[in-house]
């Protein structure tokens, strides 16, 4: 048996068997460390057994009675905050809410109809748009077609790029809060 | 205890709480002082412990003990003072108030604490980290097994053990290293 088997049953301070507990005594009796071991362990679980249990104060019923009477109070007036908080919140979120439905200048209603006139208008644009195109692209000569095709990509190529050039500007000179 | 006070206060008995808080206050009180070591954090956290059992009386499981139940609530409550202390962070009503008794008439409470016996284990059991001192309390004074031991901190039963194990060995290391007590030879 090791020594550090030993040292694990001291201290685990648990019932060995006959044999295990003679085999302890044993290496108590040749191992010093181990003695000693023992006897601190021994000394400090004496020390905690046989301290006496501290009473409450007399009057801790009392206090408690008292701070428990005025932390009900205390929590009545929280619920009550909470509650009014709360009402105020449904009915302002309500009267917001008809505001926004039924006022003739903002209402929801009349926003929403202007939404869905505006959509089909851009709607019935870019379907003209893209009859124009397809017109010009089966009637135009192959020579007009290319040069639509050049000035319109170079247009395109060249503002991506002046984009570009701009961010990159902005960033290098990081404009704004550092500058 | 009778369950029948449990019972009437879990439907909103005062008076039967009130009972209860009289019956179980030292075992509460005693645990609050031997892990905080000091009698007016003590109180304020036995107080604490029942305004807590108090308010979640609803989820009491009548099946376990309710001492094991309110042991549980302190020992975590003392558990989170202390780690809050070790790391600082004070809420501004925590702060002790000043003693303004006077200091001629004596005080059952701090002579306990002054007595050197008391001291002596104080500092011997304030040297475990807090979870491992509730396991040594609950073990040695309230004689808990390691089951109990393990609801009331909510740890596995091998968690205790080794909580225990680990507590044993730092009382050996420390009574060795302070010699609070003179150890005696062939003990």
């Amino acid at each position: 048996m090791d020594h550090q088997t030993y040292k694990s049953w001291i201290l685990n301070d648990e019932l060995l068997s006959g044999e295990d507990e003679t085999q302890l005594e044993e290496h108590l009796a040749e191992c010093r460390e181990c003695a000693e071991l023992k006897a601190n362990l021994y000394t400090a679980l004496q020390m905690v057994r046989s301290a006496p249990q501290i009473a409450a104060p007399p009057d801790f019923t009392q206090r408690f009675t008292a701070s428990l009477a005025a932390r009900k109070r205390e929590e009545e007036k929280r619920q009550a905050r909470a509650l009014t908080l709360a009402l105020s919140s449904s009915a302002l979120v309500i009267a917001f809410g008809a505001i926004l439905i039924f006022l003739p200048e903002i209402s929801l209603i009349s926003l929403a109809t202007g939404c869905v006139s505006t959509l089909l208008r851009i709607f019935e644009i870019v379907q003209a748009t893209a009859s124009f195109v397809s017109g010009f692209v089966k009637n135009a000569n192959p020579s007009s077609l290319v040069t639509v095709f050049v000035v319109v990509g170079g247009w395109i190529v060249l503002a991506s790029l002046t984009l570009a050039l701009s961010v990159w500007k902005l960033a290098i000179k990081k404009v704004g809060i550092n500058s | 205890m009778d369950p029948q006070w449990i019972e009437k206060a879990r439907h909103g008995d005062d008076e039967a709480f009130t009972m209860l808080v009289t019956t179980y206050q030292t075992p509460v009180y005693n645990l609050c002082f031997r892990m905080l070591g000091e009698a007016t954090a003590a109180e304020d956290a036995a107080q604490e412990t029942f305004w807590r059992a108090y308010q979640n009386l609803k989820r009491y499981d009548p099946q376990r003990s309710f001492a094991t139940w309110l042991l549980s609530i302190a020992a975590h409550y003392c558990i989170d003072q202390q780690r809050k202390q070790k790391m600082g962070l004070f809420e501004l009503d925590e702060f002790p108030d000043f003693d303004l008794a006077d200091p001629d008439i004596p005080n059952p409470e701090n002579e306990v604490i002054t007595n050197s016996e008391d001291e002596a284990l104080h500092r011997l059991i304030n040297q475990l980290n807090p979870p491992d001192r509730a396991a040594v309390i609950l073990k040695y004074w309230y004689g808990c097994t390691e089951e109990e031991i393990s609801q009331i901190l909510s740890l596995t039963v091998s968690a205790v053990k080794s909580r225990l194990h680990r507590a044993r060995r730092q009382l050996a290391e420390t009574i060795m290293a302070d010699q609070l007590l003179p150890v005696k030879e062939g003990q």
